[in-house]
């Protein structure tokens, strides 16, 4: 199958003849113009076949990071913890170059607020990428999520959701698994429904670190994430993580941040 | 052209009023009041002098016009020029549209019949100039003037009212003398003027330029209803189609062939129109539109596909026109590039995502320059190029990441001046305050007239680990160095920390 000729440039060139008599020929050589270019670049024809993951693909990463091809979950079980969920889901975001799909309601950006810019920069999450989608209520969502998941093109499809079914969970996961994405679902409820999610995240907010120079000021993102729900059977953890604004974002706190020096172990890098 | 819509009762004498300037005046008759003498613009008591038992309704200007455009659309079957004239008729510019119904006259009687079909009279004239076809219509209704040929001595008979001339002037002429139109024809221009200084110079010139675009001699254009599409294809049908399903495998032989269309002449359309024009005389229409020019059949068909269900076949269609508006250039591209591949797909999720949603559903984040957090950050339209987010300057504080649309007010329990709050309820639950950093002082910008009061941002942090950023409207009075901008300054949730 030849995906790469789904240009809109495209046309088939009997469709063409039928019509406009002697054109026909233009889009031949069209076609024929192309074909050499892809020949010269050795592009395959096939590019993108290869990109979806295979069903027996191994786990080789830990519960905390988002595995494509697979639905994941944020539980944000109070209403103080949505900002918190919302970091911890940025982690995932910042390492692509593609952009993200985040779809929200206006029932959640009422309560919430939306996604803010400069906010999202001094998380090294670049704005430009971000393509936000306002539904009307969450039957809208769910699916334009859907629709978000069948693009390759998209890194993540971020989905801000108050609760989720069982079905429409499957249907997600299903999605996710047919076309190879990733999709992470915000969910702010007191207590959750079982669903068809791979991985289920409940996130909380824990008191920041006193930073160095300003002992009364908040210091930097600091949550536990307890892993509640793992498909592939990792049993359930609790990590406590701290952004740090070095290179890799988001590792997992130091077991006690304001010991002696002797007993310090350096930070164990969690993601990545 | 000019539509009938008279309501009329058989053998009752019918009409409907408006009130003009106080006074009760008929909108409309109907054919046997006219017999009566009784014509519109008439008073309602003069008519009711001649007929005392004369039916009455009060008219629906609105409604009428509303009809009125709806036929004015339904005659985009014949001509892509459709105008409204006037309250009263409709004029059509058929300019190489005549053969397409074989012939002038083939076409006339094609309209008067499907129109009575559909219980309208209508009355009808074709002649080179809007001016002379709106005499004829009215005055000698059916009159086609022959192709090459002026219809200056069909109208030299026509009374001097087919001018288009207001009711003050027909009085004046006719009291003179000048019934006919041939009688001002034959007049020259530069004495027409002088013999009538006694009428006001704007009456004269009125009826010089009304005389000149029935003749031909000053151009008319007509506004039509909508405009001219840049490409079009259109599909009839023997017998209407009454299933969507059936409908939409005809669309997609529509959407073929325009995109043919627009490939050979490297164009792509941006929004694209359907109308179906259903036997009853109605019309509908959908439009698509699509973030960048497009001329992939597949792509605008997924588009059309969700909104092909509002169409309602009643008894069926029996004529589509498929219309490409605002066309850009789109020339051919090589395939099989990853990148373009990526650009492709999500220009076409974002139109499936909006023809879905609405066309205000999906954004792109953009900065805006300016101090006020709730102002830095703006939603634009996908097709925005630049989203200007290199210019956010890199030395501001702290930002949050999510931001509420609206501050909301916060009860602050335990207040400290020139200091965050200890602590404070917001929706209903109460939170201590453990750690605070501020105050990021931002005033309202000068330029804006409407002006706010300068607030002090914190970004504090809760018992439980939430961090939020408040800020207090307004300032602290100091005494002997500034007064305070409020008395008792209220504090307000703006965004959250992760």
């Amino acid at each position: 199958m030849q995906q790469t000729a789904q240009n809109d440039n495209t046309l088939a060139p009997q469709e063409s003849t039928a019509t406009f008599e002697g054109k026909g020929t233009r889009v031949q050589q069209l076609d024929a113009l192309r074909q050499t270019i892809r020949d010269l670049e050795q592009i395959p024809a096939n590019i993108l076949a290869n990109e979806a993951p295979s069903s027996k693909q191994t786990i080789t990463d830990n519960a905390e990071s988002f595995l494509t091809g697979y639905s994941h979950e944020i539980w944000a079980a109070r209403p103080s913890d949505y900002g918190a969920a919302m970091g911890y889901a940025l982690q995932t975001l910042t390492k692509s170059n593609k952009p993200t799909l985040w779809i929200t309601t206006y029932r959640m950006i009422q309560e919430h607020g939306m996604p803010y810019g400069p906010g999202l920069l001094a998380h090294s999450l670049d704005p430009n990428k971000i393509i936000i989608v306002r539904c009307k209520d969450e039957q809208q969502a769910l699916w334009a999520i859907e629709e978000g998941l069948k693009s390759k093109a998209l890194s993540t499809v971020v989905g801000e959701l108050t609760q989720i079914d069982l079905t429409s969970s499957r249907r997600l996961s299903l999605v996710c698994r047919e076309h190879g994405t990733c999709s992470i679902t915000i969910l702010r409820h007191d207590n959750t429904a079982p669903t068809a999610c791979y991985t289920r995240q409940k996130i909380e907010p824990i008191p920041s670190n006193t930073t160095m120079f300003a002992p009364q000021a908040p210091g930097a993102m600091r949550l536990s994430a307890s892993l509640i729900k793992h498909r592939a059977g990792i049993r359930p953890t609790n990590t406590i993580m701290e952004w740090h604004h070095a290179q890799d974002h988001l590792p997992m706190a130091p077991t006690l941040a304001n010991r002696a020096l002797d007993a310090c172990e350096p930070p164990k890098i969690a993601t990545r | 052209m000019r539509a009938n819509r008279q309501k009329s009762l058989p053998g009752e004498a019918f009409a409907l009023t408006e009130t003009q300037d106080q006074t009760q005046k008929l909108y409309a008759t109907c054919l046997r009041a006219q017999t009566l003498g009784i014509t519109r613009g008439m008073s309602l008591a003069e008519a009711r002098a001649i007929k005392p038992d004369i039916e009455t309704t009060a008219a629906n200007a609105k409604a009428d016009y509303a009809a009125l455009d709806a036929l004015a659309r339904w005659f985009i079957r014949y001509t892509p020029l459709s105008a409204i004239n006037n309250l009263d008729g409709i004029f059509l510019d058929i300019t190489g549209c005549s053969h397409l119904f074989g012939g002038e006259l083939a076409m006339l009687k094609d309209m008067t019949k499907r129109l009575k079909l559909a219980g309208i009279t209508l009355q009808t004239s074709i002649a080179e100039t809007p001016g002379a076809a709106w005499a004829f219509t009215r005055f000698k209704p059916g009159h086609i003037t022959p192709e090459h040929e002026n219809s200056l001595q069909a109208l030299a008979l026509l009374p001097i009212k087919a001018l288009r001339l207001d009711d003050a002037s027909t009085t004046t002429l006719s009291r003179l003398g000048l019934k006919k139109v041939g009688d001002i024809m034959d007049i020259p221009r530069h004495t027409l003027a002088r013999r009538f200084r006694d009428i006001p110079a704007k009456q004269v010139t009125a009826l010089l330029i009304r005389l000149d675009q029935a003749l031909g001699k000053q151009e008319e254009p007509i506004k039509p209803l909508q405009p001219l599409p840049s490409w079009q294809v259109r599909q009839a049908f023997m017998e209407p189609m009454v299933h969507i399903e059936t409908l939409e495998t005809a669309v997609v032989q529509l959407m073929q062939r325009l995109c043919v269309a627009l490939c050979a002449a490297e164009q792509g359309a941006m929004r694209i129109q359907l109308s179906a024009f259903r036997v009853d005389g109605t019309v509908q229409q959908l439009m698509v539109g699509t973030n960048k020019p497009s001329r992939d059949a597949a792509h605008i068909m997924r588009l059309f596909h969700e909104k092909l269900p509002q169409l309602d076949a009643g008894f069926g269609f029996d004529l589509l026109v498929l219309a490409a508006h605002e066309t850009s250039e789109l020339r051919p591209e090589q395939t099989g590039d990853q990148q373009a591949e990526n650009t492709h797909s999500i220009a076409k999720l974002i139109d499936k995502i909006s023809a879905r949603l609405g066309p205000t559903s999906v954004h792109y984040l953009k900065h805006k320059s300016s101090h006020l957090p709730e102002r830095s950050q703006t939603l634009s339209p996908p097709s925005t190029s630049d989203l200007c987010w290199a210019n956010f300057p890199k030395n501001k504080p702290l930002r949050p990441i999510r931001l509420l649309q609206r501050p909301e007010n916060i009860e602050v329990l335990a207040e400290v001046p020139e200091g965050a709050p200890r602590s404070f309820r917001w929706r209903r639950v109460q939170h201590t305050v453990t750690k605070a950093e501020g105050p990021e002082r931002i005033s309202n910008e000068w330029w804006h007239k409407t002006g706010g009061l300068t607030r002090d941002y914190y970004r504090i942090e809760v018992t439980g680990g939430a961090r939020f950023w408040v800020f207090r409207h307004g300032l602290y009075g100091i005494p002997r160095v500034r007064s305070a901008e409020s008395k008792q300054p209220l504090w307000y949730m703006h965004g959250f920390f992760p």
